[in-house]
């Protein structure tokens, strides 16, 4: 019985810490921080050169509290998953080849009817995931009223549902402070009238314009304090779920909405 | 009361093995991975599903080809990067928290060249400012990871001379690898495997052309 107890006292210490870690992948901005920012520049990280599949495993590991054969068979299947699906994908990607996410990044972020959550000091949308150094030495050039938003994204496209989907994890941080001042997830789905590069790309600037805008309502509306309408809505794609949540905003036929784990999603209604 | 406590521990080993990667993942930046961009031919993994036949495959001869490989070429629209090693959980809300980049410290156009000369023993001829041959071009060099494994996509882009003028054609190769320790020479070795792939359609494709057969 002792054994339990204590075997119970440590797994609710593990299980806070690992709470504690994960709570940093949502942090809203303090009234202060927001403001004290004037302007920020907006770096965008697309570090994909063109579409991946990934096909899901059997999640076996986690099913059964970890391991190295439980690791091995779920890597297994997902292999042989992943190569089940490639003619299906294969004549997609090829058709894609020519589809640059980052240059669409670009032609988006110059739209003049942005919505931000600061006034825009600068933009620019790189491929290389930043080093520590990298990182210290952008920031160290901003002036002190700036802070530097950097906007990890990645995107992948179902050939079935031709539902284009980018996952963005968004960072604020303000120079002379270690600690980023907001933290978000933020998750987009688009449907793609065809799969034609014409049609993808338009959806890939609709992609970069409604992130900034999910961060913008994230930033401005830091906490559910139940005054919003709930709602539910289907994310869309290979693994079809249905969200519930906070809805922070409606326009034709989508929905900006917060889930309980703080990421807030572009869905079709 | 066995039972009971038999989850608690299965749980707390879960918890465990996870706190470390919680711990990793906090860690916002990681240098990045410099591949070394050195070819080695890597037996292909995911060219066939897993339920088709087995076949046996004779490996295409080129001798007497009349067609040489003239130029090779990195046409890679982004030439520094090759992908990312990415940490996102795998859920509607899962985002890319933290990862590296695959940067190409070596030379793309080199490690082409050096794939294309792995055909040299099935009879291909290299021949630089011959007046009719083929020129091969590198497309893409693409990893990344994702569940257990890594994987990778490289398109190779061949132009051949018809009577009808000039023809591209392109190859896609995919692979997928166990990821042990996402290491920059894993990643280098998934790659190859890709380029092993789209080179063994390459090699099938120019036999045919040679025979005249496609």
């Amino acid at each position: 019985m002792a054994s339990i107890r204590s075997a119970g006292a440590s797994l609710l210490l593990a299980l806070c810490a690992l709470t504690a870690g994960c709570a940093s992948f949502h942090k809203p901005l303090s009234a202060e921080d927001s403001s004290r920012i004037k302007a920020a520049r907006v770096t965008v990280v697309v570090p994909q050169e063109t579409f991946q599949f990934t096909a899901i495993g059997t999640q076996l590991t986690a099913a059964l509290g970890g391991g190295l054969i439980p690791a091995l068979i779920d890597a297994s299947v997902q292999k042989s998953r992943q190569a089940e699906m490639r003619a299906q994908v294969q004549p997609v990607l090829d058709k894609l080849l020519d589809v640059d996410f980052r240059e669409e990044a670009l032609v988006a972020l110059k739209r003049p009817d942005l919505t931000l959550p600061f006034a825009l000091a600068g933009t620019e949308v790189v491929s290389i995931m930043p080093g520590k150094s990298d990182h210290d030495a952008q920031l160290a050039s901003l002036p002190p009223e700036q802070a530097l938003m950097r906007l990890t994204m990645q995107y992948s496209i179902d050939p079935e549902s031709r539902v284009l989907t980018t996952r963005t994890y968004a960072n604020v941080w303000q120079p002379g402070q270690n600690e980023k001042s907001y933290a978000g997830s933020l998750v987009y789905q688009g449907l793609c009238e065809s799969l034609e590069p014409d049609s993808v790309r338009t959806q890939m600037r609709d992609a970069m314009a409604q992130t900034l805008r999910l961060a913008a309502l994230d930033i401005a509306h830091p906490a559910d304090q139940g005054q919003r309408a709930r709602g539910k809505h289907d994310f869309r794609g290979t693994h079809p779920v249905k969200l519930e949540g906070e809805v922070l905003a409606s326009d034709q036929g989508r929905v900006a909405m917060r889930t309980s784990d703080g990421a807030v999603f572009w869905l079709l209604k | 009361m066995t039972i009971i406590h038999t989850i608690v521990e299965r749980a707390l080993v879960l918890v465990v093995l996870c706190l470390p990667l919680a711990g990793w993942a906090q860690m916002a930046f990681h240098d990045r991975k410099i591949l070394s961009m050195t070819y080695e031919e890597e037996a292909s993994s995911t060219q066939r599903g897993p339920n088709d036949p087995p076949t046996a495959v004779a490996p295409p001869s080129l001798g007497g080809c009349r067609l040489p490989v003239r130029k090779m070429e990195d046409i890679r629209s982004n030439k520094t990067s090759a992908g990312a090693w990415v940490f996102a959980l795998a859920t509607p809300s899962g985002v890319p928290l933290t990862g590296s980049s695959l940067t190409t410290g070596g030379d793309g156009q080199a490690w082409l060249a050096s794939a294309i000369a792995s055909l040299r023993p099935m009879g291909l001829m290299l021949q630089a400012g011959a007046a009719e041959g083929v020129d091969v071009q590198l497309r893409l060099a693409h990893a990344w990871s994702g569940g257990m494994n890594l994987h990778s996509h490289v398109v190779l882009q061949a132009v051949y001379p018809t009577p009808s003028g000039l023809q591209t054609r392109r190859y896609h190769g995919m692979a997928t690898k166990l990821n042990w320790v996402n290491g920059a020479g894993e990643f280098m070795t998934t790659l190859n495997m890709g380029m092993t792939d789209a080179l063994s359609a390459f090699a099938a494709d120019l036999q045919r052309m040679c025979k005249g057969e496609a």
